[in-house]
């Protein structure tokens, strides 16, 4: 795709500190307003170019792919995965935790990024948040349907019934439930607040009345005036301080499934941060990811500049040397513990070093996998050219949750398959089933995904102007103009 | 869904969500209430005690006509009640099981109507209250939804069913015709009987058909242990050690604790000489010379490996030791054993001298054994070292024989083959024996009772491979269906009480027997009667007598009393001797033992049995080629491989598995597997020996020879992982350790100092129940395991489900070599649900289906649980166990997953209604989903709860009794209240020798366990430096 | 331009409320008539034979373990088997046409086809003999028996109604002699030592009491 790129404009000075890029040169310096409601609304006006269907269809079929797993594992029962005994959770929560670290970009990037006020998240927050839910929406598959009898699952809500039983709040699991579901409902109502005067724009801009219909529902009656921007400001920013808690918290929570247990290789301190940064770097790999696609697809080089990607694979590089300390931790921890049994997990199990019958552990080779892709691939981006190579970003993030997916694969099988007693040690398999459902939620999230592209503003238009170069106050127009011009661009103000 | 509905026959009724789900049977009383009107229209077949007593409430759905609130069921009361029987309570019932040549005594539990648990009876002089893994099992043949029903008749080239009456009709005919010509042409072949009654219509029947012959056969028997004592002795004479009166025992080949006769009598008197509570106590020592490892080398606190051919040699060298040393005189024998070679044992010279210093530093209670696959003349010999040794009389005690007319089956089977070929025999009668499936490769049976004209009727449980060639094969009722009676080898008259009248017909041998002996009244329970009338001479007084040994379970009176033997006949154990003699030979020796599970074959449907791991290898579902790593190396093949095995020109294919400790160019081979036509469930399953096993080596050939066959086959096992790691698990020191630091268990074991975070819950006031497990006498028999199975409703989930590690007991017996590869020690635990103070696993589950009891139990509700599956991974014992399927009906479904072929698509099928009438339905029949584990049997402790507050008295030690306690043979593990003083679970958890495993986890298991001492013999040397010390390295 | 009618401008009001109320109803709605209490009791089937516990136990005065003679022997309280009606019913109303399923039970030997009226949720193990050995009445559980023509089921028995009693079982508790009186009223001399009945009493209330 990379051959299709029109070459930057302006050249990227390292020297000049992010803030200063980001305030100055966020944008082509020829970006007009209307350009950009154009190049945004556009996509949701004109008919789907040949690539989304490209991508779409398969999609789908994976979706399909997904909800016949999910029928045939809820009919028949837990067996058809390959979980067992001492490997009682595999793919399913590895899948889980995956897809909920991946869920975490788009909170951060628009909750915590924007109070920070950094500007260039305005070209990726819509996005990310959009990933978020579709990942969140994926990985709750999982803890729902990993029971052994699903239809038993409200058991977990509390509820109260005729046995006077209530749930155990001692249990993470517990806890999960509440995490998980808390910050759906958030990602949900922040994501759709900051819609909303982007699909007002959309309504004004369609043309027949079912659109207008359609998205002026949603639109809530937005007029553009000044009193709906600065309540639509001041509640974007609670919900921005609302959910900037909840992106530590979640993983957290999902860690302590692990950190409260007495498992070796779940028991340890360090899991919520190390959680959080994890979740954190793949999130934004996958965010970067399929801005490649969806740039290259809808030729949104204006919008998202080689500058924001390099910002990304910065801010990637350092959230991986975190998750590269963890690591490095989790073995200073388990040696300086003194506890045997953490010391021999990671050495023999995570490494793979031969135990006192000659065997290997047959798993060492995950760890290696791991290692390489979230510590070792991104070091590439110390170097410019990575960070200009939209070829080399684009593998470099696959790359990265495949490590991530990995990750998880290593703490949760490779701590449980071998414990405390020799005797009760196993090895894990996984099933065509296990294969199915995992690619089939990739279906689900793609699916949902490429019909936001397709159906909403993929980049929050507002916010975009609000960085153009003829909205800083330096520029010489009239520093009104941003904000009128969207206004402008409404419906005359509303008879009444 | 679907395929749990399917699963149900009537229409399904529920009231829940949660109810319309749920597979199978969920909870067994509705089930167990059920079945009465499944059997309905087997009415007549049944008896007093038969099916037909309506149980408390029939569930009988009417389908969703019934209003939306529930269900309409019906409550099917009796129209007339039953005497004894009060719905819902269990009754138990004495009776009798004979094993290799010995009676044992059994309790069956009763529920209404219902034989649904087997246990030991205390009464019963041999087994005194234990029960083995075999009788254990033995439960589950009477469900065995393959059994035969009806008797078949041969039309043509097939067996067509046919009817008891058309067959007595014909048996009558038959005898007749016999009866006519005195038994001219008729042979019986029987297998070897322990029974007073069999013994006395076989005389009746000779005296009336004067021609008529007996043969017996058993491709696992007796014969050399006997003919041995008579060439000792000039006269039959039952043999039986004395374990507990022994301080040194010299087991050679000997599998004493585990398959061999008497097993069950030894493992109840040895285990005690082994779990000494104090270190200045005196302990038994057992050395262990044998070719394969079994269990008793596994207890051997020395063992040496020797090929099966050397052992001979070993033992005439032995007694030169002996013979050489002062005060010990074989006499007459002298001379045939001087010439014996020692040079072939200077590597083990200790073994020679120190053993032998040992034997005669305890003279009297220093029994040597041997294993009964080897020569008379040895056994013999081995007599003769008793008598020299001062045992007899002392260890060693003699009893007249159970069968005088016992014979050596090899030989009489010989002789029916030869005879039906010369056409001197018109008819065979075959009673309970498989000679098709495992006479010796140069018998052909097959052939024989092909013969033309031959008239062949075969009684077994199963149409099995012998039926198939039979005129008329008669279904043979199982022992808990029919009368019988049993003397154990001391002499111990035990009546076999039916607890069911034969679920779908069925003759006892004795009954086939009794028309041959022209009994008018050929029914069981008359001719059981009739022999025990010559018992209770006194007049009039026989129904009260009857009724009381009926209760007990053994004839009062009968047994225990030993002979005088004769003087020991050495001259002819001389001539004996001289005359026999191993001839070694090039190659790979093979050895030829029974299964412990499936015995000679007769248990090759229990899938309880197909599904119990080796003791050793922990394999299931399967048998394999056992070798020891050197010899593995040699041959350059690894576990899976299959080999073909030759001897002569014959030859089989069998996969190889390495077990450490095994002597080197030596294959264990267990018998018992492969059979054809051993049912659903067991047909085909392992490899079949037959070929290889010839009528000279029924016990161990040499010079076979071995070629990769060039493919693999997947062996099964469920512990992947031989070694602990150097942790301190399974616990163990020398006796001189453990008196140097007696105390070291708990050093190796630490519970921490600090509590938790958190308030403990306070367990100083009411019950406290607690268990502790002495691996000292632990011999890892797994009889506790199928105990359990039997009692708890745990299903088996077939091989390809083990292969993917999903097997389903509650109670595993983990099983770890120590030391050198080669020559390993073993250091067992039996590993349960440790009952937890801190239990991690109720911390973690969201909804709090498992959570602690007052009383120090970790209760798992399954009808609360979800399946989250969070309590088994945070479980450091990983002895939880998850239905990841619907077990029940699983094997029922596609029978490749039986198989052993890994499947995408799990199918189940209808589970046969008997094998739910096993279930216990005190239990809950888990259903897929649900978590499962260990109880301490809560559902015993419950019941016990509710008798004391019902005779309004105290919990008394001894009221409560888990089901793997009762049946442990060597009484490893005790029960009870921990907060009871007097308690002997009290007393033992303060046995300086107790420790928790993983107690550093701070999770204060409930289950304690004593470290094993090993008796090592310092002089010897090299061994047992305790197995844990060395982990630690 | 105007795309919505101007009412609609109520509609955030309008569903904000009918969520409310509908949220409400169907709360209140499974809350009470999904309980045991609204599904069970009050449950009285027709038997198939008339038969009057009123007639039985409460004018003729039979005690109840006359028929229903296991309840301090087993976990079943058990229905009588035919035997038990024939033993009056041999010399009294021999000919009554009510009792016809009774006699044809009797000579046939096959059972009455009673209908369950007490049914408790499954996974329960449920033990009469041990509650009568507590002293609990018959009333208790299923009511005033002693005036019912037809049986009808009394109480919910579900498991919170269970708990209810195992975490006080004082009120419930009688003297031994008296768990078959239906008429039985505590006084001062009884209500004086329940509570060292009580300690003494010490039900379960945790799962493998009743779940195994």
């Amino acid at each position: 795709m990379s051959d299709a790129l029109p070459i930057d404009t302006l050249p990227i000075d390292d020297s000049v500190p992010i803030e200063d890029i980001g305030e100055r040169h966020l944008m082509p310096a020829d970006m007009t307003i209307s350009e950009v409601t154009n190049l945004v609304a556009g996509v949701t006006e004109r008919p789907a170019p040949r690539g989304w269907w490209i991508l779409f269809i398969p999609a789908v079929m994976l979706a399909g792919l997904m909800f016949a797993c999910l029928g045939y594992l809820v009919s028949a029962g837990t067996g058809v995965w390959g979980n067992n005994a001492p490997v009682y959770w595999a793919w399913d929560i590895t899948n889980f935790v995956w897809w909920i670290g991946i869920g975490h970009a788009g909170t951060l990037i628009s909750a915590i990024l924007f109070l920070f006020r950094q500007k260039w998240r305005t070209s990726i927050n819509r996005f990310a948040e959009a990933m978020t839910v579709f990942a969140v929406l994926c990985a709750a598959i999982f803890p729902a349907l990993h029971t052994g009898r699903p239809w038993l699952d409200y058991y977990l809500f509390p509820i109260p019934n005729a046995m006077n039983v209530w749930p155990n709040f001692k249990s993470p699991l517990m806890w999960d439930v509440f995490a998980v579901n808390t910050y759906l409902t958030i990602s949900v109502v922040f994501w759709y607040v900051g819609l909303i005067p982007d699909l007002a724009t959309i309504r004004d801009r369609s043309t027949n009345l079912l659109r207008k219909r359609i998205y002026g529902f949603f639109a809530l009656g937005w007029r553009g005036s000044h009193r709906h921007w600065q309540h639509y400001e001041r509640a974007y920013l609670i919900f921005a301080a609302i959910s900037t808690p909840l992106v530590l918290s979640v993983h957290s929570v999902v860690s302590f499934d692990f950190a409260t247990s007495v498992i070796p290789g779940w028991h340890t301190t360090i899991f919520p941060p190390y959680f959080v940064t994890g979740a954190v770097f793949s999130g934004f790999a996958l965010v970067m990811t399929l801005m490649l696609i969806v740039r290259a697809v809808f030729g949104m080089h204006r919008v998202v500049t080689l500058k924001h990607l390099d910002l990304m694979t910065k801010f990637m590089l350092a959230t991986s040397m975190l998750v590269g300390y963890a690591y490095a931790m989790e073995f200073f921890v388990a040696w300086y513990s003194g506890n045997p049994y953490e010391w021999w997990h990671f050495y023999h199990t995570r490494i793979g070093l031969a135990d006192s019958t000659g065997q290997r552990s047959p798993y060492f080779w995950a760890w290696l996998a791991m290692v390489s892709c979230n510590v070792g691939v991104p070091q590439i981006f110390w170097f410019k050219f990575a960070r200009r190579s939209i070829p080399v970003m684009f593998v470099a993030t696959l790359l990265i949750n495949v490590g991530m997916w990995f990750e998880r694969f290593v703490i949760i099988v490779l701590s449980i398959h071998r414990d405390y007693l020799p005797s009760a040690w196993g090895i894990f398999h996984p099933t065509l089933v296990d294969m199915g459902l995992y690619l089939g939620t990739m279906g689900f999230f793609l699916t949902l995904f490429l019909l936001f592209v397709r159906w909403l503003p993929m980049f929050a238009i507002a916010e975009l102007k609000g960085i153009l170069p003829g909205a800083h106050p330096s520029h010489l127009h009239d520093h009104h103009e941003p904000h009128e011009a969207p206004a402008g661009e409404l419906s005359p103000a509303p008879a009444e | 869904m679907n395929d749990h509905e399917k699963t149900l026959p009537e229409p399904r009724v529920w009231r829940s969500l949660d109810e319309l789900h749920s597979d199978g049977p969920r909870d067994m009383r509705t089930d167990h209430e059920k079945t009465p009107g499944a059997l309905l229209e087997t009415h007549s077949l049944l008896g007093r005690r038969g099916f037909i007593q309506y149980t408390g409430a029939t569930a009988a759905a009417l389908g969703m006509s019934a209003c939306i609130r529930r269900p309409v069921e019906q409550i099917m009361p009796y129209s007339r009640a039953p005497e004894y029987q009060v719905p819902g309570v269990p009754l138990h019932y004495a009776t009798a099981v004979s094993h290799r040549g010995d009676a044992i005594g059994v309790l069956a539990t009763q529920h209404d109507g219902r034989p649904t648990k087997l246990e030991g009876n205390p009464d019963h002089t041999g087994s005194r209250g234990a029960l083995g893994l075999l009788q254990q099992q033995a439960i589950w043949d009477l469900y065995d939804p393959d059994r035969a029903r009806v008797p078949a008749h041969r039309e043509g080239d097939s067996l067509l069913d046919s009817s008891f009456e058309a067959f007595d009709e014909a048996f009558g005919a038959l005898i007749a015709t016999h009866a006519a010509n005195a038994g001219r042409g008729l042979r019986v072949l029987t297998r070897g009987t322990t029974s007073p009654s069999f013994m006395r219509l076989r005389e009746a029947a000779k005296a009336r058909l004067p021609q008529l012959r007996f043969h017996t056969w058993d491709s696992v028997n007796e014969a050399n242990v006997l003919a041995g004592a008579h060439l000792a002795y000039g006269q039959q004479l039952g043999t039986v050690v004395d374990y507990g009166a022994s301080r040194v025992v010299l087991a050679i080949d000997s599998d004493f604790l585990g398959t061999e006769p008497g097993a069950l009598r030894a493992a109840r008197a040895f285990g005690p000489t082994r779990a000494i509570e104090r270190p200045d106590q005196e302990m038994s020592r057992l050395y262990v010379v044998e070719s394969t490892f079994s269990v008793t080398g596994g207890a051997a606190d020395h063992r040496l490996r020797l090929a099966p051919s050397q052992i001979e040699g070993y033992l005439r060298a032995l007694a030169r030791t002996l013979q050489s040393k002062g005060g010990f005189d074989l006499g007459a024998i002298a001379p045939a054993i001087i010439a014996a070679p020692l040079d072939a044992f200077s590597a083990h010279s200790a073994w020679l001298n120190t053993v032998a210093d040992d034997l005669l530093a305890h003279r009297g209670t220093a029994p040597v054994v041997l294993g009964s696959g080897h020569a008379p003349a040895l056994h013999a010999l081995v007599h003769a070292i008793n008598v020299a040794l001062g045992n007899v009389g002392r260890s060693v005690k003699y009893f007249a024989p159970v069968d005088a007319a016992a014979t050596d089956p090899v030989a009489d089977l010989k002789a029916l083959v030869a005879d039906i070929g010369s056409g001197a025999v018109q008819t065979v009668i075959v009673l309970g024996a498989n000679p098709v499936y495992d006479a010796p490769a140069d018998v052909d049976v097959r052939a024989a009772f092909g013969h033309e004209g031959l008239t062949l009727v075969h009684l077994s449980s199963h149409r099995e491979e012998t039926s198939e060639l039979a005129t008329w094969h008669v279904p043979e009722a199982h022992f808990l269906e029919t009368w019988g009676d049993h003397r154990a080898i001391d002499g111990t008259v035990s009546p076999q009480q039916p607890l069911v009248a034969p679920l779908w017909g069925g003759r006892a041998p004795i009954e086939l027997l009794a028309r041959l002996a022209g009994e008018a009244n050929w029914r069981s329970h008359y001719v059981v009667q009739q022999t025990f009338r010559s018992r209770f001479p006194a007049p009039g007084s026989f129904g009260r007598e009857w009724r009381r040994t009926l209760h007990r379970g053994v004839v009062a009176g009968t047994g225990g009393v030993p002979v005088q033997p004769p003087l020991i006949q050495a001259p002819a154990i001389a001539t004996a001797l001289a005359q026999a003699g191993e001839t070694a030979a090039e190659g790979i020796e093979l050895v030829f033992l029974p299964d412990s599970r499936l015995f000679d074959g007769r248990y090759a449907n229990n899938i309880w049995a197909l599904e119990l791991p080796d003791p050793m290898t922990k394999i299931v579902w399967d048998n394999a080629a056992l070798m020891s790593p050197a010899t593995a190396a040699r041959l350059s093949v690894r576990n899976n491989d299959v080999m073909r095995v030759s001897v002569g020109d014959a030859s089989i294919e069998i996969p190889a598995f390495v077990l450490p400790g095994h002597a080197d160019d030596t294959f264990t081979l267990h018998l018992g597997w492969g059979r054809p036509s051993a049912g659903r469930y067991g047909a085909g399953k392992g490899f079949d020996l037959r070929p290889l096993r010839s009528s000279a080596h029924m016990h161990h050939v040499a010079g076979a020879t071995v070629a990769k066959a060039g493919r693999t086959y997947n062996v099964v096992h469920t512990q992947e992982h031989g070694s602990m790691e150097g942790r301190p698990l399974a616990l163990d020191a020398t006796l001189e350790a453990w008196r140097a630091d007696p105390r070291f268990a708990q050093f190796r074991s630490v519970d921490p100092t600090e509590g938790p975070l958190w308030q403990r819950q306070d367990y100083s006031t009411g019950h406290q129940w607690g268990m502790t497990i002495d691996l000292g006498s632990c011999t890892g028999c797994n009889a506790c395991v199928i105990a359990c199975q039997a009692e708890n409703n745990i299903p088996v989930v077939g091989k390809a489900e083990v292969a993917r590690g999903r097997q389903m007991s509650w109670m595993r017996i983990d099983r770890y070599f120590v030391g050198d590869e080669n020559d390993p020690r073993v250091a067992l635990s039996p590993v349960a649900c440790q009952q937890c103070e801190e239990a991690p696993c109720e911390n973690v589950c969201p909804v709090t289906a498992t959570s602690h009891s007052p009383e120090g139990l970790n209760d798992m509700a399954y009808n609360r649980c979800v399946g989250t599956r969070y309590c088994a991974n945070n479980c450091p014992y990983k002895v939880r166990r998850f239905n990841y399927l619907s077990w029940h009906e699983y094997l029922d479904g596609d029978p490749e997953l039986i198989g052993g072929v890994p499947t995408l698509t799990p199918t189940y099928g209808n589970m046969p209604e008997t094998r739910k009438m096993q279930y216990n339905p005190n239990v809950t029949v888990r259903m897929r989903g649900v978590m499962e584990k260990c109880s301490y049997c809560v559902q015993r402790i419950e019941a016990a709860k509710i008798a004391t507050r019902r005779d309004d008295r105290d919990m008394r030690d001894g009221d409560i009794v888990t089901a793997c306690q009762q049946t442990c043979p060597t009484g490893a593990i005790s029960f009870g209240d921990l907060n009871d003083p007097r308690s002997n679970v009290a007393r033992k958890v303060r046995l300086d020798r107790g420790y928790h495993l993983l107690a550093e986890l701070g999770v204060h298991p409930r289950t304690t366990f004593l470290a094993r001492i090993r008796n090592a013999n310092p002089a010897m040397g090299t061994p047992a430096a305790a197995a844990s010390e060395e982990a630690e390295g | 331009m105007q795309i919505f009618p101007r009412k609609l401008n109520l509609l955030p009001l309008v569903l904000g409320a009918a969520v409310f109320i509908a949220g409400g109803a169907v709360t209140f709605g499974v809350w009470y008539y999904f309980s045991p209490k609204n599904l069970q009791v009050g449950y009285a089937p027709q038997q198939p034979v008339p038969y009057s516990h009123r007639l039985h136990a409460g004018e003729l005065g039979m005690d109840c373990r006359y028929c229903h003679a296991n309840a301090e022997r087993s976990y079943e309280a058990m229905v009588p088997p035919t035997q038990t009606c024939m033993g009056c019913h041999n010399i009294v109303r021999t000919d009554s046409a009510r009792l016809e399923p009774v006699r044809q039970s009797w000579q046939t030997n096959d059972p009455i086809p009673w209908t369950r009226v007490h049914k408790l949720p499954d996974h329960v193990f449920f033990d009469h003999s041990v509650h009568l050995a507590a002293a609990v009445g018959c009333v208790t559980c299923h009511g005033r028996i002693d005036q019912m023509d037809v049986v009808r089921q009394d109480q919910p028995l579900s498991m919170a109604w269970c708990l209810d009693c195992h975490r006080d079982p004082g009120p419930n508790l009688r003297p031994r002699t008296e768990t078959t009186n239906m008429q039985w009223q505590p006084d001062e001399a009884w209500t004086a030592h329940l509570d060292e009945r009580v300690a003494a009493l010490n039900p379960p209330t945790h799962c493998s009491g009743c779940h195994r």
